[in-house]
């Protein structure tokens, strides 16, 4: 669907296929050629609409940091935003499933509790790594966490594949507990020989 | 099986997206086929016109479709219904797929989340459904797959679309709701899709 993919980097809002350096895992006698790109975001955190729902930025290494421009939940309420993201690579080589930082504010009286719910897959895969991480009130800072890996879940073989990451941010009840996610920051994707 | 298997051969990172083999073919093919899918059009209660982005792998053999405006509340059922073109070479047919849906729950004890599949061509009598149910308590991911379990070969020699609707239905109190956030589908590995030769 080469047409809705042109429309979705357009909706996005961002060139963001850039080639990367090294960075190889073992095997360094051959790099592999490899882009990453940032496909899409929607979700009831990001809605798709006039304004992109996220800028993002692709670093050198491959690193993709994602802003969010408005993903507030407050009082009892729940949200998620799917960043979808490309990584090509050179026949013979996978890459590894990112470790993921997220950076939220969080202000919670204090009986109020925040949770953020990372979940990752490979497209059409149901294999998916799960984090959940959790705040207490009273509370009203800066909250940053960080998703790593509990196994290794390394790409299908071969092939492009596109990968998800859906964040869910939920607040308890009283409506003066508000939570907004603020950036997702992707780490550079690990490689190795299939 | 077909669970445990793909589980974990997406873990083990083994070449899961390769060339087609035909498992259960009557005759081995000079050439691999392959299939792509192109979603045509979405719509429904859960997924209003610009509320969902599909978004296709680069060789188009998979699928993701995000929604944004997918909750249902308590006593109520929301549905999406996504017609797929499918496109197999010529002389080759195929039948069964994945259909992976993932919803965030907010469900309280005595409250439940119900998602329903239906899957058909268009024009065509056969039709696969699959049902799955969550009980509350609950707000972890949910993560559903559907495997039509009646093997149905699709018409030979033309294009053709495949319907599939997602009906995620809440039974409890209003203030449960859960949100259907993605569904994925997937045609293209040797696990859940079989080949056959037109005659």
């Amino acid at each position: 669907m080469p047409r809705a993919r042109n429309v979705l980097l357009m909706a996005v809002g961002i060139a963001l296929l850039i080639p990367l350096g090294a960075m190889a895992v073992g095997a360094p006698e051959r790099r592999p050629d490899r882009t990453v790109a940032l496909l899409s975001a929607n979700g009831s955190g990001c809605p798709r609409g006039s304004t992109p729902p996220v800028a993002a930025i692709v670093q050198p290494t491959g690193a993709i940091t994602v802003r969010y421009r408005n993903f507030v939940v407050s009082g009892g309420d729940y949200r998620t935003c799917l960043v979808v993201v490309n990584v090509a690579t050179t026949a013979g080589w996978t890459w590894l499933i990112p470790a993921v930082e997220n950076r939220a504010w969080a202000k919670l009286g204090a009986s109020g509790t925040a949770r953020l719910a990372t979940s990752m897959w490979f497209t059409g895969f149901e294999s998916t790594v799960q984090d959940d991480k959790q705040v207490a009130g009273p509370f009203d800072n800066y909250w940053v966490t960080s998703v790593a890996r509990k196994q290794p879940a390394w790409a299908p073989c071969g092939k492009s594949v596109n990968l998800t990451i859906a964040e869910t941010v939920r607040v308890t009840e009283a409506s003066s507990d508000t939570a907004s996610l603020l950036t997702t920051t992707l780490d550079p994707p690990s490689w190795r020989r299939c | 099986m077909f669970r445990t298997r793909m589980l974990a051969a997406a873990i083990a990172g083994v070449s899961l997206l390769g060339p087609l083999a035909p498992t259960a073919a009557q005759a081995s093919p000079a050439v691999v086929p392959s299939i792509t899918l192109q979603v045509l059009s979405a719509f429904g209660g859960g997924c209003p016109a610009g509320t969902t982005d599909a978004v296709p792998n680069a060789d188009n053999t998979a699928f993701s479709l995000a929604y944004s405006q997918f909750r249902v509340y308590g006593g109520d059922y929301k549905s999406c219904r996504v017609v797929i073109r499918v496109a197999v070479p010529q002389g080759w047919t195929y039948a069964v797929y994945s259909i992976i849906n993932r919803v965030t729950p907010n469900l309280a004890i005595r409250s439940s989340a119900r998602l329903q599949m239906n899957a058909w061509f268009t024009g065509y009598p056969w039709n696969a459904s699959d049902d799955h149910s969550i009980n509350g308590p609950r707000t972890t991911l949910w993560t559903s797959t559907s495997t039509p379990g009646v093997l149905t070969y699709a018409p030979c020699n033309q294009s053709f679309d495949l319907n599939v609707s997602d009906t995620l239905r809440i039974n409890g109190p209003v203030s449960n709701s859960a949100e259907l956030i993605d569904t994925d589908v997937r045609a293209s590995t040797i696990f859940n899709l079989m080949w056959r030769r037109c005659a």
